[in-house]
């Protein structure tokens, strides 16, 4: 009988998991290689930027120390500065949304306490203004799941069920990209409410009942996105998808949506194998809207690239 | 490293290389991810001139870091929200099951060991080079690691006795 050490050697030879063979891999590896001397440049770029930001800013505070009344940071007495809030805020973070036609903003912002908390930490809220006014109308939604390095952040408007009305999305950026939740908005009364998934009876598919998660992730192996459909009927839907990488294909499962309120009804689910370029991989925009906060440079601003 | 040399490291070696992240890790996408990006570090290395001795070596030691780091973040993550959609598991074999989770009841440290000694075939003398401690600690940790995993996967060996008696039947 061979020894131990032979033993081991051949049950972890014959348990090691296999990678998923790529063709492309070379050429994957290249591209890698570009977007790490890219970053390097932009990272140049960005300490410079700090470099000279902390020099205005040294002239601005010194200035400012010479004021007989300093300006706090946090402002909770000035309601137009505070969003109308009757608590003070901070990391502050909007994007422009059409609620029945008229512009107005989406705000992620931190409850402030002696200071204002570390990304991820506190309680963090997301809330809308309607008009434009710079004061938000709905009650702030407290957001859940919003964890360190990077927090809760805007993450995208789309007009999920083109209704003239933009949901709110919000992101969380985890280990291999962002888990992103989403919110529908109501001019009367001014709410807004966190998307919750309903399933038919005996539905079968990944996206679970309850409050809307999906993934926005594009890494070795995985994806993970959702995009917008138009149906025949000229209705909009709204697409999940998850997807293995295998080589140049992709085995992806996908779960269509439609979107009534703040119900997301799942319609059909399916899976199949396509060619990798044909993949919903995830890109800068969901359903063609513009994506915010961190994720703007995906997929090189997740919290571990 | 040009890519007659990339491609020769890619089919000789980075399999059994990802296959030994993964067994210290437990995540086969994340391995495959650290050992893409220590193999991107040293090509970037050897075209500024640096000369990497033992490539696979090296790439095994960064990869390692970067998955520890992962994984302190991982960590963190699973703690504060369940985890991002994940790819449809693989059915591994009884036999992976049975290793992976042997593996998984190690200290992080003896399982890195063990794997770099029984899968990568490092001496003793590499594998604290790379883990930058003393050789008398890694053989510590390799005979908890050795013992540990003998019992759980249920390893024996002929004893100098039984070995005897087999002669003389």
């Amino acid at each position: 009988m061979p020894s131990i050490d032979d033993q081991l050697r051949t049950r972890m030879r014959e348990a090691a998991p296999r990678p998923a063979g790529a063709d492309d891999l070379v050429e994957r590896l290249g591209a890698r290689k570009r977007r790490r001397a890219a970053l390097r440049r932009v990272g140049a770029v960005g300490l410079v930027a700090i470099v000279l930001l902390a020099t205005a800013g040294t002239f601005f505070a010194l200035g400012r120390a010479f004021r007989t009344a300093p300006i706090p940071a946090i402002t909770p007495t000035q309601p137009i500065e505070n969003l109308g809030l009757d608590f003070a805020i901070c990391r502050v973070m909007s994007m422009p949304i059409t609620v029945e036609g008229v512009p107005g903003n989406a705000y992620v912002f931190t409850r402030a306490t002696d200071g204002c908390p570390q990304p991820g930490e506190g309680a963090r809220f997301v809330a809308a203004d309607l008009n434009g006014d710079g004061v938000v109308e709905t009650p702030p939604v407290k957001l859940a799941g919003c964890f360190p390095p990077v927090g809760c952040e805007t993450f995208a408007a789309p007009d999920v069920n083109g209704d003239g009305t933009t949901e709110i999305a919000v992101s969380n950026a985890g280990a291999d990209g962002y888990g992103v939740w989403l919110f529908a908005v109501t001019a009367d009364p001014p709410t807004i409410e966190p998307v919750r998934v309903e399933l038919p009876p005996g539905f079968k598919g990944f996206i679970p009942a309850g409050p809307l998660q999906f993934a926005w992730v594009d890494v070795v192996g995985h994806f993970g996105d959702a995009h917008c459909v138009k149906f025949d009927d000229g209705s909009t839907g709204f697409v999940i998808d998850s997807g293995d990488k295998v080589g140049s294909s992709a085995d992806v499962s996908s779960e269509a949506f439609t979107l009534e309120g703040s119900i997301m009804r799942a319609l059909d689910a399916g899976k199949g194998r396509m060619p990798l370029s044909d993949s919903p991989i995830p890109g800068t925009t969901l359903c063609g809207a513009p994506l915010y906060g961190s994720a703007s440079a995906f997929p090189d601003a997740a919290a571990t690239k | 490293m040009d890519e007659v040399e990339l491609r020769e490291f890619l089919r000789e070696r980075y399999p059994r290389l990802v296959g030994a992240v993964a067994l210290v890790t437990g995540d086969t996408a994340s391995a495959e991810d650290a050992v893409q990006e220590a193999i991107v570090r040293a090509w970037e290395r050897t075209e500024r001139g640096e000369q990497i001795v033992a490539l696979d070596r090296w790439v095994a030691a960064v990869a390692m870091n970067l998955s520890r780091s992962r994984l302190r973040r991982l960590r963190v993550e699973r703690l504060a929200r369940p985890k991002l959609v994940a790819p449809p598991p693989v059915q591994p074999s009884a036999d992976r099951i049975d290793v992976a989770r042997a593996l998984a009841g190690l200290p992080r440290r003896q399982r890195e060991v063990a794997v770099l000694r029984y899968l990568l075939d490092l001496s003793t003398e590499e594998i604290a080079q790379q883990m930058r401690t003393s050789e008398g600690t890694v053989k510590s940790q390799l005979f908890k690691a050795r013992a540990h995993l003998a019992e759980a996967l249920s390893l024996v060996e002929d004893t100098d006795e039984e070995n005897t008696h087999a002669e003389h039947r």
